[in-house]
């Protein structure tokens, strides 16, 4: 993961994308014991606003420094690493507040907590309620936290009905 | 295969006594190393099956 958090840092500083957080079970790690996952997924903000070649100068700058496309993943070492442009306000807000991480000494941007789970229960896949509840049982997440995003940005019903059925 | 697949359980059960204190960098590492068990185990799904090769031994 250190490769990827160099990489994600040269990106940063040759103006290939304008920020970015790792988010997911990645990011999910940081707080709670290790999970298996395909890949590494980094929410990024990028200054070209058309969507079909949004991701073109990250594929471009992989590339030309010898990193392979596995799919729509670029691949940097055992990380598989998927790039996702922000894609609504709460995901445009989580990479706005996202905190520097450590991987071995290499900073990466990493998104917070309370984030992850709001993003989680707003994805709502099985292994997404399975993060939410590794979140708190971890102690990194409180229930009024997750309550307080959630009613933020009009998913209070969805928090509700996770509440009531696993809580 | 099976004494690969083996060696990276005999981690993971290791890995049980510490979890979630270990730095982050190193759950990461232990991830690779779940992922890379359940692809091995699926790719020799045929095979693998404890019982048998105990008795295949």
């Amino acid at each position: 993961m250190k490769r990827v958090a160099i990489l994600l840092n040269a990106m940063l500083r040759d103006g290939v994308i304008m920020s970015y957080a790792v988010f997911g079970a990645v990011a999910q790690m940081r707080y709670t014991e290790a999970v298996s996952t395909m890949d590494a997924n980094i929410l990024v903000a990028l200054e070209d606003p058309e969507p079909l070649t949004l991701l073109s100068p990250i594929y471009r700058y992989c590339q030309e420094r010898g990193y392979q496309s596995e799919g729509e993943a670029i691949r940097v070492g055992d990380w598989p690493v998927q790039f996702i442009p922000v894609f609504d306000d709460l995901t445009g807000e989580a990479l706005r507040f996202a905190e520097q991480g450590d991987i071995d000494g290499e900073p990466l941007r990493v998104v917070r907590a309370d984030y992850l789970a709001v993003i989680a229960l707003k994805t709502a896949r099985t292994k997404d309620f399975l993060r939410i509840h590794a979140l708190l049982e971890a102690g990194a997440v409180t229930m009024d936290d997750i309550a307080g995003l959630a009613a933020k940005h009009g998913l209070s019903s969805q928090w509700e009905t996770y509440r009531k059925r696993f809580t | 295969m099976k004494d690969e697949i083996y060696s990276l359980l005999k981690k993971q059960a290791d890995w049980q006594k510490q979890r979630k204190s270990q730095p982050w960098a190193e759950k990461c590492r232990q991830s690779v190393i779940l992922r890379r068990t359940g692809n091995l185990m699926r790719e020799d799904a045929a095979k693998w099956n404890p019982d048998r090769s105990k008795s295949n031994d």
